[in-house]
């Protein structure tokens, strides 16, 4: 069988040669110390934020980013007390409780916690910092809604209308976080949310598993077969940025009436072992460096009030007037029961 | 036989058992025990797991809709899979299909495409069907149908090659061509039952498809695990519902252990592939029906594909795939490029290694000289306890197993972030399409020839050389080719334990994906295309490299 000797060999040595290259692409022993961001997959820092920053701290940047920020929250409470990473961003609103009683942050509140407005600080125990928010709402596609005359509906309770029948696509609330500010929203302000999804429901509405597969499966402004979808108030200036120049008006108008906040936060994680430089992190990100890179790094607004939006959200992403403001506890304390009803109804 | 020859067959089989046992403690074992342990305390404000606990998920009204809609869902899936798939490799093994290796290597393809995709695929025939998004459950079943036909199609093929001693003494005895064709594929039970319950798990286990277009409509175990230890934090519920999952794999895996031929089971050695000798010419309408079909399970979604990855808004255009060189993550990450390279180089090293612990495992079951795969009536629970560990991966959550791995890989050794965990994580995953690869062949070794080398004075090295290697190498190959392409194209697991730095291609896409606008949707699938043809070329070579020169086996 000399046939697979040669085979064999060409296969040890690359398995050999990968090892080294596996071993060797760890960070050196010298040069800067490594600060690590524990967050979801999708969360972005701007490059030039980032060096400036690395230079500031004197630091080394990492993100330890995988899944998404239950997938996150999950993990890190697994390591709760043996972290790893220093600082933790990206649990939400609807996390909240679940990350305080996981007992893996110590408290710590920046200086310029004040800039912050008071809807924003929704953590008083002072471990979780409020650094972003964005509003959850549905999105229309103007052109459709134009072409057959019909107009835009106005809020949560038109989306019952049998005009709008079989023209919405929602991420479920299960398994997808905008879906679950949407259901919290429900249960927030509709006198009877059970009614409201049996309703919903009846008006043929299309639950999907993610938030992608909402926007770039079922949405028309992607090709699908759905009109309204349940995404953001920065989809549209998301759209005219990621077009790279195709586009310079989106295709997608926000029903403001329909928006709910969700606020993220940032805290330092129980365990770390460079807790200062941790807590000068967490500085970093409600610096004004930091906060103005947002909107165009994650599609989220500054939570401190005193920065500027990029012109590309001050045209296309409306600060809804009066968002809905989920308590946090509220979630905590109905999450199970929501899902399981969601479930039982939609199902 | 004399007592010599059973001393030194011992050896080897004592090797494999340590090497199975080492790999899939360290990787599957070590993990689930971890996570087991960690669930009964207190977690994230939620109480540990109990009897009380366990009694109510089990009597839950939801988890008997959940078992069900898994089973009818999975069941479905493995029908639709074997019906198009045997007659597929059918086709493959005795059609003279011009351009066979092209084809074979084509259906190994759509088994790396992201679970994003191929729903996009299915939406889109739905779409043009006039029925987009009504029917989730059947939209699931054809998903898994685009994924897994090809893999039951190049398992089985090799099966129900050649004529076959037994083939050609029945035409002697005057049966009809069809009915002496008969005898092989009754003689290839084992092994269509081994690629059925690869199927069965995979769709099982299947997450990003379901979840995409099953929304809230399907929920299977492998969502509501994920659901609990993810949204709810409910570690004790998705113990529980994992240990469940598990029952069902077991069963499947037994179900299929018992498949026997069914037919002249004591001759069964006599079906050895013959060689260089393959059965009479027929090109014709058997070679057109299996191009066609296999094209038709392939050319769906790998063209829309294609085309997807040329288009930007309404422009034709090569932007996609030049901005693979250039463009990085999302935010200045590290390139598509070097992700692209990296996967490939991870999927190596996790295949190689899946290929050694899954043949350990297979060998520790059973090996030559002992009844072979296959061993004595007494000893049959050994040999499918090996396997059906090595094929538990399989049937495990990936969100239990991420969250194991970075239980038990988190403290002493600190293994996050690193490649190894990564790598690790892929090779547990790809572990099963070894085994249920090479295991059918082993059992098709015939145990008289390497007896006879024995009494020939034949070494136990060069028994294995001489009897088994060439029997097992050709199933061996296609298991690798689509351990590689798992390890390739694996998200589940590996999104809990991968970092930024070690972002694999698949990664970068689901990234890529859940960024809006054109240009990253673009860059998406262009990747995905890259990734696909990389699998195709990558199983291709294999193919090349690792089946044996076709000689006469005497």
């Amino acid at each position: 069988m000399t046939a697979f000797r040669g085979p064999l060999t060409a296969l040890a040595s690359v398995v050999a040669a990968f090892g080294l290259v596996a071993c060797g692409d760890g960070p050196g022993s010298s040069g800067p110390p490594t600060l690590r961001i524990v967050t979801y997959s999708s969360y972005v820092i701007d490059p030039e934020v980032q060096r400036s920053v690395e230079e500031r701290l004197g630091v080394r940047l990492e993100l330890r980013a995988a899944g998404d920020a239950g997938e996150m929250l999950a993990k890190a409470a697994l390591s709760a007390g043996r972290p790893e990473g220093d600082v933790i961003v990206g649990i939400d609103n609807t996390l909240m409780g679940r990350a305080l009683a996981a007992d893996l942050l110590e408290p710590y509140r920046p200086a310029a916690l004040g800039a912050v407005p008071d809807e924003l600080r929704l953590d008083d125990s002072g471990r979780l910092t409020p650094v972003d928010w964005g509003s959850v709402c549905v999105d229309a596609d103007r052109q459709w809604f134009a072409d057959r005359e019909l107009e835009l509906p106005p809020d949560l309770d038109d989306l019952l209308d049998p005009r709008y029948r079989g023209l919405l696509v929602v991420p479920s609330p299960v398994t997808s976080s905008p879906g679950l500010v949407f259901l919290a929203a429900v249960h927030a302000t509709r006198p009877d949310p059970e009614a409201y999804l049996e309703r919903l429901r009846e008006n043929d509405v299309a639950v999907v598993g993610s938030w992608d597969d909402a926007w770039y499966q079922r949405y028309t402004v992607s090709g699908g077969d759905r009109p309204l979808v349940v995404s953001y108030a920065s989809s549209p200036p998301a759209e005219v940025h990621f077009s790279e120049g195709a586009l310079s008006e989106p295709r997608s108008v926000v029903l403001e009436a329909t928006c709910a906040r969700q606020v993220e936060f940032a805290g330092v994680l129980r365990g770390t072992d460079q807790p200062q430089l941790a807590r000068r992190l967490v500085d970093e990100m409600l610096g004004e460096e930091w906060q103005a890179s947002l909107p165009l790094a994650n599609f989220v607004e500054p939570a401190r009030a005193d920065v500027a939006r990029p012109e590309l959200f001050e045209r296309f992403a409306p600060r809804p007037a009066d968002p809905v403001e989920i308590d946090p506890e509220a979630v905590d304390v109905g999450r199970d029961r929501w899902i399981e009803q969601w479930r039982t109804v939609m199902e | 036989m004399s007592r010599s020859v059973l001393a030194t067959d011992r050896a080897p089989r004592a090797a494999a058992a340590t090497v199975a046992a080492v790999g899939l403690g360290l990787g599957l074992i070590w993990p689930l025990v971890a996570l087991a342990v960690r669930s009964t305390r207190p977690f994230a404000g939620r109480a540990a797991l109990s009897l009380d606990g366990v009694t109510q998920v089990l009597a839950d009204p939801r988890t008997r809709r959940v078992l069900a809609t898994t089973l009818l869902q999975a069941g479905w899936s493995t029908a639709v899979c074997l019906a198009i798939g045997v007659p597929l490799a059918w086709g493959l093994a005795r059609g003279e299909v011009p351009g066979r290796r092209a084809l074979e290597v084509l259906l190994s393809v759509p088994f790396v495409l992201p679970s994003l995709v191929v729903a996009a695929a299915v939406l889109e025939l739905g779409g043009l069907l006039g029925r987009r998004g009504e029917h989730p459950l059947v939209a699931v079943v054809a998903a898994h149908a685009l994924f897994d036909v090809g893999l039951v199609a190049r398992v089985v093929a090799p099966a129900l090659q050649g004529g076959g001693r037994l083939e050609e003494a029945a035409r002697m005895l005057g049966r009809g061509r069809a009915r002496a064709a008969l005898v092989t594929l009754r003689l290839a039970v084992p092994v269509v039952a081994a690629s059925g319950v690869l199927v069965f798990l995979l769709s099982v286990t299947s997450f990003g498809v379901v979840l995409a277009l099953g929304g809230d409509a399907v929920t299977t175990l492998e969502v509501e695990i994920w659901v609990r230890a993810t949204r709810l934090l409910d570690l004790p519920g998705a113990a529980v519902l994992a240990t469940l999952q598990a029952g069902v794999g077991l069963v499947a895996l037994a179900v299929a252990q018992r498949a026997r031929p069914l037919a002249l089971a004591d001759d069964r050695g006599a079906v050895r592939r013959s060689a260089g000798r393959a059965a009479a010419p027929r090109p014709g309408p058997t070679a057109v029906a299996t191009w066609v079909v296999g094209l038709a399970v392939v050319a769906a979604p790998l063209g829309a594909l294609v085309v997807g990855s040329l288009r930007r808004g309404d422009r034709w255009t090569l932007a996609n795939y030049g901005d693979l060189l250039t463009a990085g993550l999302p935010g200045g990450g590290p390139g598509l490029a070097a992700s692209l390279g990296r996967s490939f180089g991870f999927a190596v090293v996790a295949t190689v290694v899946a290929l050694v612990v899954g043949t350990a495992a297979v060998v520790a079951g059973g090996a030559p000289g002992g009844g072979l795969g296959r061993p004595r009536p007494g000893r049959r629970g050994w040999a499918g306890g090996w396997r059906s560990l090595a094929t538990a991966p399989l049937g495990t959550s990936a969100a239990v197993l991420g969250l194991g791995w970075l239980l038990a890989f988190g403290t002493t050794p600190d293994l996050r972030g690193t490649a190894l965990i990564v790598i690790g994580a892929q090779a547990v995953v790809a572990l099963p399409l070894v085994v249920q690869a090479v295991g059918p062949a082993l059992d098709r070794v015939d145990p008289r020839r390497w007896e006879a080398a024995a009494v020939a004075g034949a070494s136990v090295a060069r028994r294995w050389t001489e009897v088994v290697v060439p029997m097992v190498a050709p199933a061996a190959v296609v298991g690798a080719g689509f351990a590689f392409a798992t390890a390739l194209g694996e998200v589940g697991a590996v999104s809990f334990v991968a970092v930024d730095d070690h972002a694999t291609a698949p990664i970068a896409l689901a990234r890529l994906l859940s960024r809006p606008g054109e240009a990253s949707a673009g860059r998406a699938v262009a990747l995905a295309v890259v990734l696909a043809a990389g699998a195709g070329v990558a199983v291709t070579l294999a193919d090349r490299v690792g089946r044996p020169r076709r000689r006469p086996v005497r």
